[in-house]
C-alpha cells in the first residue's frame, strides 16, 4: 500500500513538472532607448508585472540609444517576417516614432491590438493617431511621452527666455553659455532645429501635420538655415543629448535644450543642480511618445497585450511614469491624476502647465520634411 | 647561414609543396569568406543603392555633405600617426637606452592603455577634458588658465588627445620589442667611440627597427580611421570624423548607399598604407636575407 | 655646472607629467563611480557612496539609480572571449608555422590579409555581413558573435605567433630532424615548448582584444548579446557614474596583460614582427 501511494505520488509529482512548471511564460520585451529603459524594465516593471502575474517572466532586451535602439528592433523584426516562420521571438517592443514609418513602409510587422486594451480609452495624445504622418492608430500605445524643453540655471538667466526670439537675443548677449548638440549627436538638439524651422516659417500646420510635402519649401530655407549658423557662432556645440545636461551638469553652459525625461533622471541621479528649471519658449518644441508595439505573429500576443495594458494602466502610468521618474504620462493625465500624490503631480507640472504643454508641445515634422530639416541643416549650417 | 637556411629550406619545404597551404588554409579561408565578401559588397552597393543603375549619385552626395569631415578625418589620421611615432619611438628609445628604475615605472605604466577599447578612452575624455572638467579645473587651479575661458577640447585637440593616449604606448610597445633584439654590442661599440644618445637613437637604433615602425604606423593610421567610438563621444558637429557620418546616414536615414560610399572613401585612405606595406615586404623577400 | 642639478629635476616633471597623463583620465572616471551627488560649482562630488558598484555586481536592484547586474553580460563576454580565443589559436598557430618556417609564395599577401580586417574601417563591412549572417540564423547568436571576434583577432594571433617561430633558430629542429624526428616530432618536442611564451603573448594579446571588441558586436551582436563593452555602450548614454564603474571593470584585463607581459613577454616575442 505505502509503496503504491509513493508511485502514485511520484507520477503525479512527475506530472507536475511536466505540465505544470513549463507554463511559466517567458515574455520577450525589447526596449531601445538608454540603459535607464533597460533598468526601468528589470528592476521596476519586470518584478510589478510578475508579483500581478507570477505564471509570467519578463526577458528583457535591449538595443541601446536613440534611433539606432528602435532601428534594431525594426531589423530584427524585418528578419523574422522574412524568415517565414510561423510564430516569432520578439512578444513586445518599445520604439521611437521613426520606427512607424519604417514599420509601414515595409508592411505586414505590426499588430493592430491597442482598441482591445482596457486602457485604450484613456488614450488622448494625437501620437497614438499619427507619428510623424503615419497612420498609427491601433498599433501602438504611448508608453510615456517625452518633450524637449529649455533648461536654464535661474542664477544666471533670471528672466528666462518666452520666445525663440528672445532666446535669441540672450544668446547673442552671453556667447557660449546656450549649448545644443546640433543634430548628429541625438533628438534634443534635432528638436531644436525643428523648432527654428517651425518658428522661422509658421508653417507648422503644413510640415507637422496636414502635409502636403512641397519640394519647392525645401529651397527657401536657405536664409534660415544661414541665420541658424550665424546664431551657432554663439553657441556651445555639445556631444549628444549628454552632452547638453552634461554641460549644464558642469556649469559650463546656462541653458540648453534638453528631453524632460533625461533632464529628471539627472537630477534624480545627483547629476543636475535642483534649482535648476525648464521652459518652453514659443512657438514650442517638439516631443514624442514612446510606443509599445506587438509584432504581427508574436508567440505569447495574449500576455503581451497584458503587459501593455498592465503598463498603461493609471495607476501604474501614476506610480511609476509619473512619481518614481517625472515623466509625462502616456495617457492622459487627468485620468493619473487620483493615483499621483499632490506633490509630484505639482512637481511633474511646475515649470510647464498642462495647457502650456498642449498648445506649445509640438511634434516632429511629417517623415519627409524631417528628412529635408536634416539634411539642409548639414548643407547651409554646417556647409556652405 | 644562408646556405644553412636554404638548406634547410629545401629540405623541409621540398617534402611536401601542399603542407603550407594545408596549414593555412583555414585561417584564409575564414578572411575569405566572412571579410572580402562584404568588403566587395560594401563597394558594389555604394554605386547600385538608391538607383536603379549603376551610378556614382552617392559619391556625389557624399562628398557634397561631406567633404569637410573626409578631410578632417585625413588631417586627424596622419597627425595622430605622426605624434603617434614620433612620441612612441621617444618613449621606447627611452626604455631601452636608459636602465633605471623610473624607465622601467614608465614602461609598464604605459601598457596600461594599450588594451583599454576607445567606448572607454571617450568616456574618460568625456569628464576629463571638458570645459569644466578635471584637466581645466586642475590648471585653473595653478592659475595657468582662467576657468571663465577654459581650453576646448572637444574638437580636434581632444581626438588627438584621446587618440595618442592609446596610440603611443601601442607603437612604443612594438617598437621596443624591436629594439631590445638589438644587440647591446652595437651601442657599446657606438658609445666607446664617443657617439651622442641623440646620434644613436638617429643613425643607430632606429635604421634597424623599421619594419616595426612602419607596422606600428600602419596600424595607429588605420585605427584612427576607423574608430567611431570616440569621435561620437568628443565631437559630434562639423568637422567630424568620417565614422560618425556613416553611423549618422544608418541610423536618422537609414541611407545605406551614401553609408557604404563614405566606407569607400575610408578603404581609399587606408589602402595606401597596406600597399607601401605590401611592396616593402614583398621587396624584403626578393632581396632580403 | 646648472645643468647637473637641473637635469634630475627635469627629469622627474617629465616622468610627473607622463604619469598625470595616464592617470588622469582614469582617476575622472574613478571618481564618477562613487559619486552620488555631484553638480557644479563643486569640484568634487559632494557625496558619495558605493551604490552603482552594488547594482554592478547584482547586489542591489535600486530603481533609483539606473543601473543593472553586469552579471550576464561578463558571463556572455567571457563565453565569447574564451571560445575565440582557443579557435583562433587553432587557425593561427598552424599559419604562422606556414608562414615562419616553410617556404610558401606570397607570404606578404598572406600577412597583409590577416591585417585587413583591422587596416580597414569595420563598420561599412559588418553593416554588409548583417544581412548574410541574418540569413545563416548568426545574427544576434553567440556563435555569430565568435566569428566576428575570430575574424577581428586573427591579426594578433598570426602575426605575433610568426614573429615566435621565426625566433626559433633553425639550426636546433634541424638537429632534430638530423637524428631522426619527423617534422611532427620535431614540430612538438622542439618548436611547440621553444614558442610557448610567445605563443602565450599571442594568446594573451587575442584574448583581450576579444575581450574589449566593440564595432563587430555592435552590428551583428545586438540585441540578443550584449558583452561588456555593449552594456558600457549603453551606459555611455547618460549614466555618467554606471559607464564609469563598467569602464573600471574593463580596465582589469588590461591591468592583467601589463603584468602578464611583465613576467612573461620576451622581445624576441614581437622582435620581427611585419617581417
Amino acid at each position: 500500500m505505502k509503496r503504491c501511494a509513493g508511485i502514485v505520488g511520484l507520477v503525479l509529482f512527475a506530472a507536475w513538472v511536466a505540465l505544470g512548471v513549463p507554463e511559466k511564460v517567458t515574455l520577450l520585451y525589447m526596449t531601445a532607448g538608454d540603459i535607464n529603459m533597460l533598468a526601468l524594465a528589470q528592476n521596476v516593471l519586470g518584478p510589478m508585472f510578475s508579483a500581478r502575474y507570477p505564471e509570467v517572466e519578463l526577458r528583457t532586451v535591449h538595443t541601446g540609444p536613440g534611433d539606432a535602439g528602435s532601428q534594431l528592433i525594426f531589423e530584427k523584426l524585418r528578419a523574422e517576417k522574412l524568415s517565414g516562420k510561423e510564430t516569432w521571438d520578439v512578444d513586445v517592443a518599445m520604439v521611437h516614432q521613426v520606427f512607424m514609418s519604417w514599420a509601414a513602409a515595409e508592411g505586414d510587422l505590426l499588430l493592430q491590438y491597442a482598441q482591445d486594451l482596457e486602457t485604450w480609452q484613456y488614450v488622448t495624445s494625437p501620437h497614438a493617431k499619427y507619428a510623424l504622418g503615419t497612420l498609427v492608430e491601433g498599433y501602438v500605445m504611448p508608453m510615456f511621452h517625452s518633450q524637449i524643453a529649455i533648461a536654464y540655471n535661474p542664477k544666471y538667466v533670471p528672466e528666462p527666455p518666452k520666445s525663440y526670439e528672445e532666446l535669441v537675443e540672450w544668446v547673442k548677449a552671453h556667447p557660449g553659455k546656450f549649448g545644443y548638440n546640433g543634430i548628429k549627436g541625438g533628438m534634443s538638439g534635432v528638436g531644436f532645429v525643428v523648432g527654428w524651422v517651425y518658428w522661422k516659417t509658421g508653417k507648422y500646420e503644413q510640415y507637422a501635420i496636414t502635409g502636403p510635402y512641397n519640394e519647392q519649401e525645401i529651397a527657401s530655407w536657405e536664409p534660415i538655415f544661414k541665420e541658424l549658423k550665424e546664431f551657432n557662432k554663439y553657441v556651445t556645440i555639445t556631444a549628444g543629448n549628454v552632452g547638453t545636461l552634461d554641460a549644464l551638469n558642469r556649469g559650463e553652459i546656462w541653458m540648453g535644450p534638453v528631453w524632460v525625461d533625461m533632464f529628471y533622471t539627472f537630477m534624480l541621479t545627483g547629476k543636475m543642480d535642483p534649482n535648476i528649471r525648464l521652459v518652453l519658449p514659443a512657438p514650442g518644441l517638439p516631443g514624442q511618445p514612446m510606443y509599445f508595439v506587438i509584432p504581427k505573429k508574436a508567440k505569447n500576443i495574449e500576455w503581451a497585450k497584458k503587459f501593455v495594458e498592465f503598463v498603461t494602466s493609471p495607476e501604474i502610468q501614476a506610480k511609476v511614469i509619473v512619481e518614481m521618474y517625472n515623466w509625462y504620462p502616456g495617457i492622459d493625465g487627468s485620468y493619473v491624476k487620483d493615483y499621483v500624490s499632490p506633490g509630484a503631480y505639482a512637481r511633474l507640472y511646475r515649470d510647464i502647465a498642462p495647457e502650456e504643454l498642449r498648445t506649445k508641445g509640438l511634434a516632429f515634422a511629417l517623415a519627409k520634411y524631417h528628412t529635408a530639416i536634416l539634411e539642409a541643416y548639414e548643407k547651409w549650417a554646417i556647409g556652405g | 647561414m644562408r646556405s644553412g637556411r636554404s638548406e634547410v629550406k629545401r629540405r623541409w619545404g621540398g617534402a611536401s609543396k601542399l603542407l603550407p597551404l594545408l596549414l593555412l588554409f583555414p585561417a584564409v579561408s575564414f578572411v575569405l569568406v566572412l571579410y572580402l565578401y562584404p568588403l566587395f559588397s560594401s563597394v558594389i552597393r555604394s554605386f547600385t543603392l538608391g538607383a536603379q543603375s549603376p551610378t556614382f549619385a552617392n559619391y556625389l552626395k557624399a562628398w557634397a555633405l561631406y567633404k569637410k569631415d573626409i578631410l578632417f578625418t585625413v588631417e586627424v589620421a596622419l597627425l595622430g600617426t605622426f605624434l603617434s611615432i614620433v612620441l612612441g619611438l621617444a618613449l621606447a628609445c627611452y626604455a631601452r637606452i636608459s636602465r633605471s628604475r623610473a624607465a622601467r615605472f614608465v614602461n609598464s605604466l604605459s601598457r596600461l592603455t594599450i588594451f583599454l577599447p576607445y567606448v572607454i578612452v571617450g568616456q574618460m575624455m568625456r569628464s576629463f577634458l571638458a570645459p569644466h572638467g578635471f584637466l581645466n579645473v586642475i590648471l585653473a587651479n595653478m592659475k595657468v588658465i582662467d576657468l571663465n575661458s577654459p581650453i576646448q577640447f572637444f574638437n580636434i585637440r581632444g581626438l588627438l588627445l584621446g587618440f595618442l593616449w592609446k596610440e603611443v604606448p601601442f607603437v612604443s610597445f612594438i617598437v621596443l620589442s624591436s629594439l631590445q633584439v638589438v644587440d647591446e654590442r652595437y651601442l657599446e661599440a657606438a658609445r666607446s667611440v664617443g657617439a651622442k644618445t641623440r646620434h644613436i637613437v638617429l643613425s643607430i637604433l632606429i635604421p634597424m627597427i623599421k619594419p616595426a615602425i612602419i607596422v606600428g604606423g600602419v596600424l595607429t593610421f588605420c585605427t584612427i580611421v576607423s574608430t567611431f567610438t570616440l569621435p561620437y563621444m568628443l565631437v559630434t558637429e562639423s568637422p567630424t570624423m568620417v565614422t560618425v557620418d556613416i553611423a549618422h546616414r544608418v541610423t536618422y536615414f537609414r541611407d545605406y548607399g551614401v553609408a557604404n560610399a563614405l566606407g569607400v572613401f575610408l578603404y581609399l585612405l587606408a589602402a595606401p598604407m597596406a600597399i607601401y606595406y605590401l611592396r616593402r615586404m614583398v621587396g624584403e623577400e626578393i632581396y632580403g636575407y | 655646472m646648472g645643468i647637473r642639478w637641473q637635469k634630475p629635476i627635469f627629469k622627474a616633471l617629465a616622468i610627473g607629467l607622463f604619469v598625470f597623463i595616464v592617470v588622469g583620465p582614469l582617476s575622472s572616471v574613478v571618481l564618477w563611480s562613487v559619486a552620488i551627488k555631484w553638480y557644479w560649482p563643486h569640484v568634487l562630488p559632494q557625496e558619495i557612496g558605493l551604490a552603482y558598484w552594488k547594482q554592478a555586481l547584482g547586489l542591489q536592484r535600486d530603481w533609483a539609480i539606473a543601473a543593472v547586474s553586469i552579471w550576464d553580460a561578463f558571463k556572455n563576454s567571457m563565453i565569447v572571449s574564451i571560445v575565440a580565443t582557443v579557435i583562433t589559436m587553432a587557425l593561427a598557430i598552424p599559419a604562422a608555422y606556414a608562414l615562419a618556417k616553410l617556404r610558401l609564395p606570397l607570404k606578404a599577401v598572406f600577412l597583409l590579409l590577416f591585417l585587413m580586417p583591422k587596416v580597414f574601417p569595420q563598420q561599412p563591412i559588418f553593416v554588409n555581413l548583417l544581412p548574410v549572417f541574418t540569413r545563416w540564423g548568426l545574427a544576434g547568436t553567440l556563435p555569430g558573435v565568435m566569428l566576428i571576434h575570430i575574424l577581428v583577432c586573427l591579426l594578433f594571433g598570426t602575426w605575433i605567433s610568426t614573429s615566435a617561430f621565426k625566433a626559433i633558430p633553425e639550426s636546433l629542429e634541424e638537429a632534430a630532424r638530423s637524428v631522426g624526428a619527423t617534422r611532427w616530432q620535431a614540430f612538438w618536442r622542439i618548436l611547440m615548448p621553444l614558442a610557448a611564451p610567445g605563443l602565450l603573448v599571442s594568446t594573451v594579446f587575442v584574448f583581450v582584444t576579444s575581450l574589449t571588441e566593440f564595432t563587430g558586436t555592435f552590428f551583428l551582436g545586438l540585441p540578443f548579446v550584449t558583452t561588456l563593452p555593449m552594456l558600457l555602450y549603453s551606459a555611455s548614454g547618460y549614466n555618467m557614474q554606471f559607464a564609469s564603474v563598467l569602464a573600471l571593470v574593463l580596465l582589469v584585463p588590461s591591468l592583467l596583460f601589463m603584468v602578464l607581459t611583465e613576467r612573461i613577454f620576451r622581445p624576441e616575442h614581437l622582435g620581427s614582427l611585419g617581417r
